[in-house]
């Protein structure tokens, strides 16, 4: 599911920087453009994705938190009512949310205090600014809590202890503390309530400007790359398209659609393709067209646009077409 | 080493390094000279005139070139005009005077004339309270007005520049700091000016209206209220508001956000997040948030919101204790520890994720995260060194993005590419504590950036 593409595409980008001698300083180096803002900090815990997750579900006892697999791809949605037991921790009812065997409520980040991991590898902190929606609870208390009655201890009331148990336990986040990702220094420009007229409204930064985490290559170790493993494109056949997965900035994802707020901005499922590739498929720009693949259903409207290559049709995620990599698809 | 250079600020001597503005050489020293149009991270353009000044530089004879000295000193010659500040960069042995009689009929002067077509908006200005032109008015302003009400220009007063920003014609000072912000910092010229003389006004040139991911920060630097969100428009008053830092949750960036939280009737008495802000961050966010960072965190309040445990009884969802609804997944967890497999987003904070994978780890389950990216192990062997700053790179510096449209995946890392592009100088990246990243010239740079599959056709 695009998992070892990306994985190889990341490799051949850390060899190239590898091979330039760009590694291991400040402004030189590899960053992932993630999903998700936290991606980062998951990878840094030890989570890897999966290549076919469908698979890995199947009759499984599944812990899925924070995650709408069964609403973002049929597929899933299929692997999941073939598991043997869900239990589903999230902050919104979701396609699934409906289709679990045990339901916990969990915090927004707004509701507690947290870190993530930006892109950058910079740790940060988060505060809690209004409180808890109903009896929900903060993600790890909650685990904390299904733990114990497993007979697994693990720290549930305070996110600095559990930090402080990780910063232990993973060498790149050893010296940090919450302390630490709290301190600030001065900035320029100035900014702040008394300094409004100069900056404009923005608040300063008194509650931590987080740390960068310290990459191996700086670090002085050894920077193993595994190699690339080479595959055959995908090519196309007579009435076939490769269809590439684009992101969107506004999408029907759950943290999105939901804000409601942003209703007007994101549109609706458009497919791009070169105007020879919709000669070819004897559509027209407007146009509504099916796409198929994998088991995969959807609608989009056609657009012209130059810049895409002939054959390829690219689609965007998160708009009700669940398309993972770049795959061979039926428009019509 | 930048060259330094030495001038005196109503009295007080400050040495800043060249190419400073004298605006923000005082601000490095504690002096205030108040500004509307000038802001730091922009191209000063002297259009608003409160900046003014009294400017001298030690004269020099014509024919020899030398410094003219009086009593030992440098004889200085003072312009017969009020100059800028704000386009004015220092040089050695100037002298300001920022307080002197004649600097101040030029500020109050330039506050009159801005208030004659100002409404009297403040009751019902989302800005008040936090409002340039009111504080500095107080400060530098005249008592009274000389002008009369009923002569006021009255021009359109609730025009949705997009669905997000609102803008008010009648309150605008024509700064262009919307304008120059979406041109120079956005790099999406999507406002301009329109008409001219006093009736100069802002126009969305895009359409749909406004149409740029970052048009929520023209409303933190607008110095009135002429333009608002429709997020908090009518919503508090800021003084009312309580300031909490957090991060946004949005995408990979992670920029620094302030929560204004409220305690209000409206929501049965709880406290609600009535807006996001930015938070001062310079080397992940500076002080700007996409729109996407200011008005989805609406999320977190939808109705949807779940609120207590749930267990399925009888193929229905029924409501269930803490202690009944944990107990029950860890029973049917323990009885398939082979088959236990944990799925976790990065939507979930360190602290979540790392006792997730303690309890996977101990169980002897598989930890997975639902992405379709791979490579994180990488990041961790050939990452960004610390002490990146993605916007302090410049000439000579390169930034590869390989499968990967930050506008739309990562949008203030595209804002951050843009500002490096800028020819600037060293003195934008100064700061009062010594703990530079380095001169930006003379380093050689590359940073990949990636994201999505082999094969996307753009590349």
């Amino acid at each position: 599911m695009g998992v070892n593409g990306t994985s190889a595409l990341a490799s051949a980008c850390a060899n190239l920087l590898k091979e330039t001698n760009h590694i291991g300083r400040a402004n030189n180096g590899l960053v992932g453009v993630w999903q998700r803002a936290n991606d980062q900090g998951a990878f840094e815990i030890g989570f890897e994705p999966e290549e076919d997750l469908a698979k890995a579900l199947k009759g499984k006892a599944v812990y899925i938190v924070g995650a709408d697999p069964a609403g973002d791809d049929p597929n899933l949605a299929k692997a999941l009512n073939g598991a043997r037991f869900v239990a589903v921790q999230d902050i919104l009812e979701t396609a699934t949310t409906e289709l679990a065997d045990v339901v916990f409520p969990a915090q927004a980040f707004t509701e507690r205090e947290g870190t993530l991991v930006s892109g950058e590898r910079r740790v940060q902190r988060f505060y809690a600014a209004v409180p808890a929606k109903g009896d929900s609870k903060p993600d790890f208390a909650i685990t904390s809590m299904v733990a114990k009655q497993m007979g697994v201890i693990l720290e549930g009331s305070s996110p600095s202890v559990v930090f402080d148990i990780m910063a232990n336990s993973i060498e790149a986040f050893n010296d940090l503390t919450y302390e630490k990702l709290a301190e600030v220094h001065g900035q320029w420009p100035i900014v702040g309530r008394g300094d409004l007229y100069y900056g404009g409204t923005t608040y300063e930064n008194t509650q931590g400007l987080g740390v960068q985490l310290v990459p191996m290559a700086q670090a002085g170790g050894t920077v193993r790359i595994p190699k690339v493993r080479k595959e055959a494109a995908l090519r196309p056949k007579e009435k076939e398209l490769l269809a590439v997965p684009v992101n969107k900035l506004y999408d029907l994802g759950v943290t999105v659609r939901t804000a409601e707020f942003l209703g007007k901005r994101i549109g609706g499922t458009q497919v791009a393709m070169h105007p020879a590739t919709a000669a070819k498929l004897n559509v027209e720009a407007g146009q509504v067209v099916k796409v198929s693949f994998d088991g995969v259903n959807g609608e989009a409207v056609v657009k012209i646009d130059e810049t895409v290559a002939t054959g390829v049709a690219l689609l965007p995620r998160g708009m009700g077409i669940a398309i993972h990599e770049p795959t061979l698809a039926k428009v019509k | 080493m930048t060259k330094q250079v030495s001038l005196t600020i109503n009295g007080k001597q400050i040495t800043v390094p060249d190419g400073t503005l004298v605006v923000d050489a005082a601000k490095m020293a504690g002096i205030d000279i108040p500004v509307f149009c000038h802001h730091p991270k922009l191209e000063p353009v002297g259009m608003c005139r409160m900046c003014l000044v009294e400017i001298g530089r030690p004269m020099l004879d014509r024919n020899t070139g030398q410094v003219v000295m009086e009593n030992g000193q440098p004889k200085i010659q003072f312009m017969p005009k009020l100059e800028t500040a704000c386009t004015n960069r220092v040089s050695e042995g100037m002298v300001v005077m920022t307080v002197s009689d004649n600097a101040k009929e030029g500020q109050r002067g330039t506050v009159e004339l801005l208030l004659t077509s100002h409404p009297l908006d403040c009751p019902i200005c989302d800005k008040g309270g936090e409002c340039p032109l009111q504080n500095l008015t107080m400060q530098f302003g005249p008592g009274k007005s000389r002008f009369l009400y009923d002569e006021k220009l009255h021009l359109e007063k609730q025009v949705p520049l997009g669905e997000l920003i609102w803008l008010d014609r009648e309150r605008c000072i024509q700064c262009a700091r919307c304008i120059r912000f979406q041109d120079e910092i956005a790099g999406e010229a999507v406002l301009g000016f329109d008409e001219r003389g006093r009736n100069t006004q802002i126009i969305s040139l895009s359409d749909p209206g406004f149409d740029s991911v970052f048009s929520g920060n023209t409303t933190d630097i607008c110095p009135v209220g002429a333009l608002t969100t429709a997020d908090f428009r009518f919503g508090a008053r800021p003084w009312e508001l309580k300031a909490q830092a957090s991060i946004c949750t949005q995408c990979p960036v992670g920029c620094n956000t302030t929560l204004n939280t409220r305690r209000e009737a409206k929501a049965g008495g709880e406290i609600v997040v009535k807006r996001v802000m930015p938070r001062q961050n310079e080397e992940v966010n500076e002080i700007w948030l996409c729109d996407k960072g200011r008005f989805a965190y609406h999320y977190t309040e939808n109705k949807k919101r779940l609120t207590r445990p749930l267990v399925r009884k009888d193929d229905k969802l029924a409501r269930a204790s803490w202690d009944a609804a944990a107990k029950f997944a860890a029973e049917k967890f323990s009885a398939n520890k082979k088959d236990f497999v944990v799925l976790a987003s990065g939507r979930l904070a360190n602290e979540d994720l790392f006792n997730l994978k303690s309890l996977a780890d101990t169980v002897g389950g598989r930890a997975i995260l639902y992405s379709d990216m791979g490579g994180g192990g990488l990041t961790r062997l050939a990452g960004v060194g610390a002490g990146t700053n993605i916007g302090a790179m410049g000439a000579g510096d390169a930034i590869l993005v390989v499968a990967s449209d930050l506008y739309e995946e990562a949008p203030i890392w595209w804002c951050a590419r843009q500002t490096s592009r800028r020819p600037r100088r060293d003195v934008d990246r100064c700061q009062p504590a010594p703990d530079q990243t380095g001169p930006l010239c003379e380093v050689r740079h590359p940073l990949c950036l990636r994201r999505r599959s082999k094969n996307h056709p753009r590349l």
